[in-house]
């Protein structure tokens, strides 16, 4: 049997532990976006997630046979491999703070972006807004405590069920739920904190003196 | 509905997801009438509406092209792998699926080694065990006998107290478990009870049979040539003037009975067995674990060993 995307990932699964490589491209091309953004959220370094992606896909080349269908599905495995990675990864780097955000400083290529998007007919001033807030809640997600995070990163941003979520995280639905719930409040309350904090560092405009 | 129930719903309200849709219109109902719910119904919203922003910001993000490079080469190194280890175990030249593992030649011949040594060791054993069988019907003795010689014979237990202090004193940690109320973990409960049975029969057994006196080279040679037959006090006669320590109609003394079963291996059951005395080296009680005169060791030391009737050894007492 040929690997085409129409199969299903357990029978991609079944391919690659017969020895096809094609069917192991076809999965590893079908599931390592959604690992690496996992990755990616949960810890915020691209170099993280670029591991992480690696090392999941390693662990299937090594043992395949660790996956059992009748615990959950085979993208739950993955991702629950991917949790376990990162979790560690953060352990051993939580002594480091990353400076500056990789993607953010190249002035030029932003640059270039604005004019593109000026020649497009894009509103900057809603870009730069747009912008302030991704990077906003993404500070926000980064600093919730990790098993907030990863309820959070798994159902609103990869829009997972619970019973996905909790098969990934191997806890029980209830616990994704009230998880989810709690995880929502912290970020209600700290997103709340930063507008605050910047409404009161604006610069403060004397209308005295405007005479626009 | 109430606010604290509205609490309940209001991150699957906020999230647009399939819920109940009694539910819903009751929290809908609730927010036109509480203020305070209503906004923070719109704050769940908005974070909401946040989130899939990012999530559409960041859904065309994958892993750089070089990891799939590098998962493919490991897949192959991975599979070649498997399939050489394939080649140099079997003669079938089907490829070994991905992550099967395939034991090295050192470890089946090993296997086969260990097998081999083991059928041995049984075969020796039924053949030990028929030869104590073959001797149990030569030198059977009809139950007055017994009796008599019973009777003739003080109890062991009085023999190896007090006015025989220095042999209670060589008794090893093994012998003097069951007396000891030292509480025991999971793990050693078991092999303690084992212990426990083998050294209770071999009391009973003591007390019921009498020893018979074979030396030890007559048991390293197989037992073929068995005994200088005779049982209570004649037997220990003889015994002394085959060289042993004791000497004729004196008492003897003697240690408890140190069990042989060894703990990892689970013995059967004894049903019944024959105590058979032999002497052995001296350097028998340093194996054991018992003190030994380092001057003497190289004279013979006597023992009666339980022999079980399939053959094995079950507990040792050293006499003198």
């Amino acid at each position: 049997m040929k690997a085409s995307p129409e199969h299903s990932d357990e029978e991609l699964l079944r391919l690659t532990i017969a020895g096809d490589a094609d069917a192991f491209t076809t999965l590893y091309r079908r599931r390592q976006a959604g690992i690496y953004r996992f990755a990616l959220q949960m810890c915020g370094s691209e170099t993280i997630a670029e591991d992480v992606t690696q090392e999941v896909f390693m662990t299937l080349v090594r043992d395949p046979r660790m996956f059992d269908p009748a615990r959950g599905s085979l993208a739950s495995y993955l991702y629950g491999i991917a949790r376990n990675q990162v979790l560690r990864r953060l352990e051993k780097e939580r002594h480091f703070v990353a400076m500056t955000d990789e993607a953010t400083e190249d002035g030029n290529g932003s640059a270039t972006a604005s004019a593109e998007q000026l020649a497009d007919g894009h509103d900057p001033l809603a870009d730069l807004a747009r912008h302030e807030l991704i990077e906003t809640v993404q500070q926000a997600v980064l600093s919730l405590p990790a098993h907030y995070r990863e309820v959070v990163v798994l159902c609103e941003l990869h829009e997972m069920s619970y019973v996905e979520a909790a098969a990934a995280l191997g806890c029980a639905v209830g616990t994704v739920r009230s998880r989810l719930h709690r995880a929502r409040a912290l970020l209600v309350g700290r997103l709340r904190e930063v507008r605050e904090t910047d409404a009161a560092t604006a610069p403060q405009v004397d209308p005295l003196r405007c005479f626009a | 509905m109430n606010c604290q129930q509205f609490t309940s719903l209001i991150v699957e309200a906020a999230r647009g997801r399939m819920m109940d849709a009694a539910a819903r219109d009751g929290a809908m109902r609730h927010t036109e009438a509480c203020a305070a719910c209503a906004a923070r119904l719109a704050q769940e919203q908005n974070l909401t509406a946040a989130f899939r922003v990012v999530a559409h910001d960041m859904k065309d993000l994958c892993a750089p092209a070089d990891v799939e490079a590098k998962l493919l080469a490991a897949f192959h190194t991975s599979l070649a792998s498997s399939n050489a280890v394939a080649s140099a175990t079997t003669t079938n030249d089907a490829p070994v699926p991905l992550g099967v593992s395939v034991a090295p030649p050192s470890h089946a011949s090993l296997g086969t080694r260990r097998v081999s040594r083991a059928a041995l060791a049984i075969a020796a054993s039924l053949v030990l065990a028929a030869l104590v069988a073959l001797y149990a019907q030569f030198t059977r003795t009809t139950p007055s006998q017994q009796d008599s010689a019973a009777n003739n014979q003080p109890e062991r237990g009085q023999q190896s107290s007090p006015q025989h202090a220095d042999t209670t004193n060589v008794s090893s940690p093994l012998a003097s478990s069951n007396a000891t109320s030292a509480p025991l973990s999971e793990g050693e409960r078991p092999q303690a009870q084992r212990r426990d049975v083998v050294l209770r029969a071999s009391r009973q057994l003591a007390r019921r049979a009498t020893p018979k006196m074979i030396t030890s080279s007559q048991v390293i040679d197989g037992g073929s040539a068995i005994i200088e037959a005779g049982e209570g006090e004649s037997a220990r006669g003889g015994a002394g003037s085959s060289g042993g320590a004791t000497r004729p109609n004196e008492p003897e003394s003697m240690t408890d009975f140190i069990s042989l079963v060894a703990d990892q291996t689970p013995a059967p059951p004894l049903e019944s067995g024959q105590l058979v005395r032999v002497q052995v080296p001296r350097a028998a009680l340093a194996s054991l674990g018992l003190p030994l005169n380092a001057e003497r060791g190289n004279e013979p030391v006597k023992a009666d060993v339980l022999v079980g009737y399939d053959g094995l050894a079950r507990a040792i007492r050293f006499v003198r």
